[in-house]
């Protein structure tokens, strides 16, 4: 590991569970005890990419689809659309519409997995608590209708997924050219059937949210909050989008730095920096450099680089939630708040587009062969903006392939908001609970997901060192056991 | 780890292995929900991610059950746990989960106890642990009924589908393990890790 010619006391945190990833994150203090810069390291080689080269494109749905446990959609319909764009095809528009509904109930059980099995705990058991009991167990015991209900709007969100794609994860539905089978009336009603008590939880929950936020003002001051840029797809009248659009950044005032980029041009506006102590890439925004260029994808980007979400409830609480900023929201904390909103508004949309009056048409696939060796797949996953970019020979077999994931684009704004949280809360050169839970915290904040990893039992408990100038250790802390031994 | 949501007494309770000898359970006294529905049925849940190597063991076995015993157990293959498969739990008679594992000899089959205990949170993880999904289940629905994981030592982890050829071997005795295992709740409630075929050194090694 490269320390980068860092010098005194380093922390080191190995936060590392059973299957995602191999993650640590180390604190690099200066001569004066101060958080100097922190790193959130990904050790575990994404080696999906160089996986994928020497099939065919046609595949790549269904491969790239098993590549995540949690977002299994998001990589679906980015491949897709990739296949899409190297047929140089326009699907029907019916196919365009039962994806952007599969996307939306991707988004809300994934965000309502984050919000209630990962960061719920954090928030409504207390950020100090002993980590023993600050966890699922205790939100049972505490909250067992915020946990129910979390789970339901998973249930529902997988649901609709299974009811168009046929499984519930890992559906090779979507497909170049457009989806594989059609939405039957039947369908339609069970999913709308479904969506009153979707809406009425989801209400619930950002109204909740609202109410709690004045006790964590400590944590809105210091989990990320800093300026960064935004980065996110757009409808073209600057409106929310999770499927299709064009990018539009955003500055930390709120004012638009560029508008309606080409996705599939994302190599001109976007540059990728490689670490040596991380195979995590760090893309940063390149006309302003790196790492000037840091930008912030996902939730809180989208609510901040949108005009309006475009449905009635998700628009009122867009309004509000963009008074918790001058210009663009700034803190990290208020991806969770951001979250719920666009479950809201998922659960609308996913509403508004089931009633379009072609929704069950059976023309949902066009036909067509290879018509390019080069193209970029795009659109909103729950962590942000995902891009797929192929090359392929005369036989569409792919030669090159590289997945600009949205764990990776925040790659430099989590390491700010870890340095952040751990310049407030460390005091002296012991570790504690206090700190190690917010920045744990505030790391999830963004929901990093590195589930591409292996889920082998007996797998890496946390692990916190701490060690002095001259290498020795000077403290050390570990937490639960990940796995069986 | 710190008891948190009880499923009956925590103290070990005698049992016999399949030989007759008297034996001591090694986890939680399974619990008997006074409310079990008549019909419930097994519940075998394989998981692991596909492309990575031996990392999918734990779904072939969860698949082959699936194939040579239909009408024993129902079966889901995931690539992880999530906290919805908490209902299906909550639903099922008894679960067993299957899993690869890192570290140990290629082709090491263990059968443990889940126990429903408290784990410290999971950090970062999307990752629902078995513990956890038993908490959910009894906790939200109701009912957590007897699980065991069944986990095979993995031999390579790399990118690809297929399993290792002594991996591959060992899915054959994990699935002869459930099967008896499955059976033998039946009749009685035996010392699990008795019931796991050995494991010879020699195929273990090979």
């Amino acid at each position: 590991m490269a320390d980068g010619g860092l010098t005194s006391r380093h922390i080191v945190i190995d936060p590392v569970t059973r299957i995602e990833g191999h993650a640590k994150i180390t604190l690099h203090l200066d001569d004066s005890g101060r958080v100097q810069d922190a790193r959130f390291h990904v050790t575990e080689f994404r080696g999906f990419e160089k996986f994928c080269e020497g099939r065919s494109f046609r595949e790549m749905p269904a491969i790239t689809s098993r590549v995540c446990g949690i977002c299994p959609v998001s990589h679906l319909l980015a491949s897709a659309k990739t296949g899409d764009a190297l047929l140089s095809v326009q699907i029907p528009a019916t196919a365009a519409k039962l994806r952007r509904i599969m996307n939306l109930a991707q988004i809300m059980q994934s965000h309502a997995l984050s919000f209630f099995h990962l960061s719920a705990p954090d928030l409504y058991l207390g950020f100090g608590g002993d980590p023993n009991a600050r966890n699922i167990f205790g939100l049972i015991q505490q909250k067992p209708e915020l946990a129910r209900t979390g789970i339901r709007l998973r249930q529902i969100g997988q649901r609709i997924i299974e009811m168009l794609g046929g499984k519930r994860i890992h559906s090779a539905w979507a497909a170049p050219g457009g989806v594989t089978h059609p939405l039957d009336g039947l369908q339609r009603d069970a999913i709308l059937a479904m969506l009153p008590e979707a809406l009425r939880i989801s209400q619930d929950v950002v109204e909740d949210f609202k109410r709690q936020l004045p006790n964590f003002s400590k944590e809105i001051e210091s989990f990320g909050r800093f300026p960064s840029l935004f980065l996110g797809l757009v409808t073209p009248d600057g409106g929310i989008e999770h499927y299709d659009g064009r990018i539009r950044v955003v500055d930390e005032n709120g004012s638009i730095v560029a508008d309606q980029l080409d996705p599939a041009k994302y190599q001109e506006f976007l540059a990728e920096k490689v670490e040596s102590w991380s195979y995590l890439k760090s893309p940063y925004y390149r006309s302003m450099g790196y790492p000037t260029g840091m930008y912030r994808v996902g939730p809180l980007a989208r609510l901040n680089i949108a005009d309006r979400c475009g449905t009635p409830r998700a628009d009122a609480e867009h309004i509000e939630f963009r008074q918790h900023g001058k210009g663009a929201v700034l803190s990290s904390f208020h991806y969770h708040y951001a979250r719920l909103i666009e479950i809201l508004y998922a659960v609308e949309r996913i509403e508004e587009l089931l009633a379009d009056s072609d929704i069950t048409d059976s023309r949902v696939m066009a036909d067509a062969e290879l018509n390019g060796n080069e193209a970029v797949g795009c659109s909103e996953a729950p962590r942000g903006t995902l891009f797929h970019h192929y090359k392929v020979d005369d036989n569409g077999v792919l030669t090159w392939v590289d997945l600009l994931i949205a764990t990776g684009q925040n790659n430099l704004a989590m390491n700010r908001t870890i340095r952040q949280i751990a310049d407030q809360f460390l005091n002296g050169l012991k570790l504690n609970d206090e700190m190690l839970n917010r920045i744990e915290a505030g790391v999830r904040a963004f929901d990093p997901c590195l589930s591409c990893s292996t889920h082998a039992v007996g797998k890496m408990p946390m692990h916190i060192q701490l060690i002095g100038p001259d290498g020795t250790l000077v403290d050390e802390r570990q937490r639960g056991s990940g796995g069986r031994s | 780890m710190v008891p948190l949501l009880t499923r009956g007494s925590a103290a070990p309770e005698a049992g016999v292995d399949v030989d007759g000898h008297s034996t001591k359970s090694h986890g939680p006294t399974p619990l008997r929900d006074s409310r079990e529905p008549l019909h419930r049925h097994p519940l075998i849940v394989g998981m692991g991610q596909e492309l990575r190597g031996d990392d999918a063991i734990g779904r072939r076995v969860a698949e082959r059950f699936a194939t040579l015993h239909p009408d024993m157990a129902d079966v889901l293959s995931v690539t992880q746990l999530t906290p919805e498969l908490a209902e299906s739990i909550s639903s099922a008679s008894e679960v067993v989960f299957v899993d690869a594992r890192e570290g140990g000899i290629p082709g090491n089959l263990r059968m443990e106890w889940v126990a429903l205990e408290s784990r410290p949170s999971t950090g970062l993880s999307h990752l629902t642990a078995p513990e956890e999904l038993l908490a959910y289940s009894s906790g939200l629905f109701g009912f957590a009924p007897d699980a065991v994981i069944v986990t095979i030592s993995g031999s390579c982890f790399d990118y690809g589908t297929a399993l290792s050829p002594t991996v591959e071997l060992a899915g054959d005795r994990a699935v002869e393990a459930i099967r008896a295992w499955l059976e033998s709740r039946s009749v009685h409630r035996a010392d699990v890790s008795a019931i796991v075929p050995p494991c010879p050194e020699s195929s273990a090694l090979s």
